[in-house]
């Protein structure tokens, strides 16, 4: 910065020592004193010997490509006028205004020195640029492409994942709603052991226990027989006191549908609860169960 | 109760003596006690050399029953049969001349192999229980009871059973190979002479009383609408719902509902059950079922026969 100030005192010195006819130049000044490019610029310069009067603003001021002269003011000093040239460079470094004919003289050879906050000097002027992007413009859309590429691989490394998950879920609800379905109904079956008959009791738990069986283990019990229950319920893979205890109760309950054999109300519990107890084993042995769920 | 027990009894002896002779096919030794106590006539088929005529002969001997063999030939007239009137020179006159037909136990063996207008005399004899011969009916034996063989294979030249006639027979039984160890059994017995008479087990009147015992046997309304259902299967051919009934172009008639809810009762009383339970038809069904259903282009095509379409069946409807 030292070495600007200095360059731009020798362009002061040397444009008082420019020769100006009889007028002389006693003073120059810079406003602001350091100015980069595209700055507004007011140079005051304060020439001796000369008249307001004589003193002519020229109706078209000098454009250049480096410089745009935008007003030229003369004011009146006691010893002579102030000519006030306002300016905005556009190039850096050490430059001399075009000289200005002011009527009776012509104001000429003053040099600036220009900034820059380049450091390199005399670059060319740049092309222009493209529209400035609002903050985080760049961090917003960076985001949502990798999102977008993202995305499809996501769902193609874990979409078997979440499949397996939904899967599982949806398995285990469906293993356990045959369950709580019988055991909603068989609470009900319980409720009115006081009501039904013998028969229609064994009819309503057997059919309750058949379907329940076709549903949690897949295979067709609907349409077996008693004597074809013990191997199905083995290939199944349903243990063997458990598998015992169902066609114990499945038997007596064809003694009571179909010969009338007596049962009283102890036993239609005791075989409620087998029954019960037996649907709860199965249903803790994920394994059990052969076809379709 | 004794009586079932006793009919229980009698039954088992009679499977226990015949099982003297021969080894194995205990299912067609069971089909043929069951024709006999539900009534029924019998068509047996199998491949040759599997003693289906010596386990009928076994069961005339068992039997107090009398028997009659005819190997049916193509030149084999419905006199050979029936019987016909035959000019006695000493009187002038003509006399009836039985045919083998007047027997308890009648054994056709080839059946397919006589034209159908023989074919048909002895269906009707089935049927009618009764013979004309020249102006006179005659009344056949009781119990008649014919067992009928065919043979599966060499077709040629045979007159193949209309589906109408085919109904007549109560159960058809398929005539299984034995398995090695009955195989293995046949060849010790064959290497020991074994003529031995039979003991009768079940006479006359037993028959009647195991008939009796028969129709004791209890059915529940919901076996018999099982039975019902599964009649009904066979011919709901417009429901596509059930996949066994694509494979059946025509479904078995009422007769079938009859002789199911027959023969499940023999087949209770078989096991000294005074009840039939679901198990009993089922048991049953194959042999009421499978020559009273037409299969289907699609059967065909699919290389099914009668029996697994009936297995379908069973597995479809559900059980009381």
């Amino acid at each position: 910065m030292t070495g600007r100030v200095s360059l731009a005192c020798l362009a002061l010195a040397l444009a008082i020592a420019s020769p100006v006819a009889a007028q002389s130049v006693t003073q120059v000044t810079l406003l602001p004193a350091t100015y980069y490019i595209g700055d507004a610029v007011e140079a005051r310069v304060t020439v001796r010997g000369v008249a307001l009067d004589d003193v002519v603003v020229p109706e078209t001021l000098p454009d250049l490509e480096w410089v745009t002269m935008e007003e030229i003011v003369a004011l009146s000093r006691p010893d002579g006028v102030e000519i006030r040239i306002l300016f905005r460079p556009y190039f850096p470094g050490t430059r001399t205004l075009p000289p200005v004919d002011l009527g009776s003289f012509e104001l000429s050879g003053l040099s600036v020195f220009v900034s820059s906050v380049l450091e390199e000097e005399a670059r060319d002027l740049e092309p222009m640029r493209d529209q400035l992007l609002l903050p985080g413009t760049r961090l917003i859309v960076t985001i949502l492409a990798a999102i977008l590429v993202l995305l499809p691989v996501t769902i193609a490394t874990t979409g078997g994942f979440a499949r397996s998950l939904v899967e599982r879920i949806r398995r285990g609800y469906r293993e356990r709603m045959p369950f709580r379905r019988m055991s909603r109904q068989l609470k009900q079956l319980d409720a009115r052991v006081h009501e039904l008959d013998g028969r229609t009791y064994y009819i309503e738990l057997l059919s309750l226990v058949r379907l329940y069986l076709q549903q949690r283990l897949g295979i067709s019990i609907l349409s077996s027989t008693t004597a074809e229950l013990p191997r199905f319920l083995s290939a199944a893979g349903v243990p063997s006191e458990v598998r015992e205890r169902i066609v114990e109760v499945f038997q007596f309950g064809d003694l009571v549908k179909f010969a009338s054999r007596h049962a009283g109300i102890e036993t239609r519990k005791a075989h409620l609860t087998e029954i019960r107890n037996a649907a709860v084993r199965i249903q803790k042995e994920p394994s059990i169960g052969v076809g379709p769920r | 109760m004794q009586q079932l027990e006793r009919s229980r009894e009698l039954i088992q002896a009679a499977r226990d003596e015949i099982s003297r002779r021969v080894v194995g096919q205990r299912e067609m030794i069971d089909g043929l006690l069951t024709g006999i106590l539900a009534g029924g006539h019998i068509l047996l088929e199998g491949v040759p050399g599997l003693a289906k005529t010596l386990t009928v002969r076994s069961l005339a001997e068992v039997i107090d029953a009398s028997f009659q063999r005819i190997q049916f030939t193509p030149d084999l007239l419905p006199a050979d049969l029936v019987g016909t009137m035959i000019y006695n020179q000493q009187t002038g006159e003509f006399v009836p001349r039985r045919g083998p037909v007047f027997t308890n136990i009648l054994l056709a063996d080839e059946i397919n192999r006589a034209p159908a207008k023989v074919q048909s005399a002895l269906l009707e004899a089935m049927e009618e229980r009764q013979v004309t011969i020249g102006d006179t009916s005659y009344e056949l034996a009781e119990p008649f009871f014919v067992l009928a063989t065919q043979n599966p294979i060499e077709q040629e030249g045979t007159y193949p059973l209309p589906e109408a006639q085919l109904d007549r027979f109560m159960l058809k039984l398929y005539v299984e190979y034995p398995t090695p160890d009955e195989e293995q059994e046949i060849l010790r017995r064959i290497g020991v002479p074994q003529e031995f008479d039979l003991n009768k087990t079940i006479f006359q009147a037993d028959i009647k009383k195991l008939r009796e015992s028969v129709d004791s046997v209890t059915v529940d309304e919901r076996i018999e609408d099982y039975i019902v259902r599964l009649v009904v299967a066979t011919r709901d051919v417009e429901n596509e719902g059930m996949g066994a009934t694509r494979y059946i172009d025509f479904g078995a008639s009422p007769r079938a509902s009859i002789f199911l809810h027959r023969c499940a009762r023999v087949r209770a009383l078989f096991e000294g059950r005074g009840y039939v339970i679901p198990e009993d038809v089922k048991r049953v069904a194959p042999d009421v079922l499978r020559h009273r259903i037409v299969l289907s282009y699609e059967a065909d095509s699919e290389e099914l026969d009668s029996d697994d379409v009936v297995t379908m069946l069973l597995s479809t409807v559900p059980v009381p």
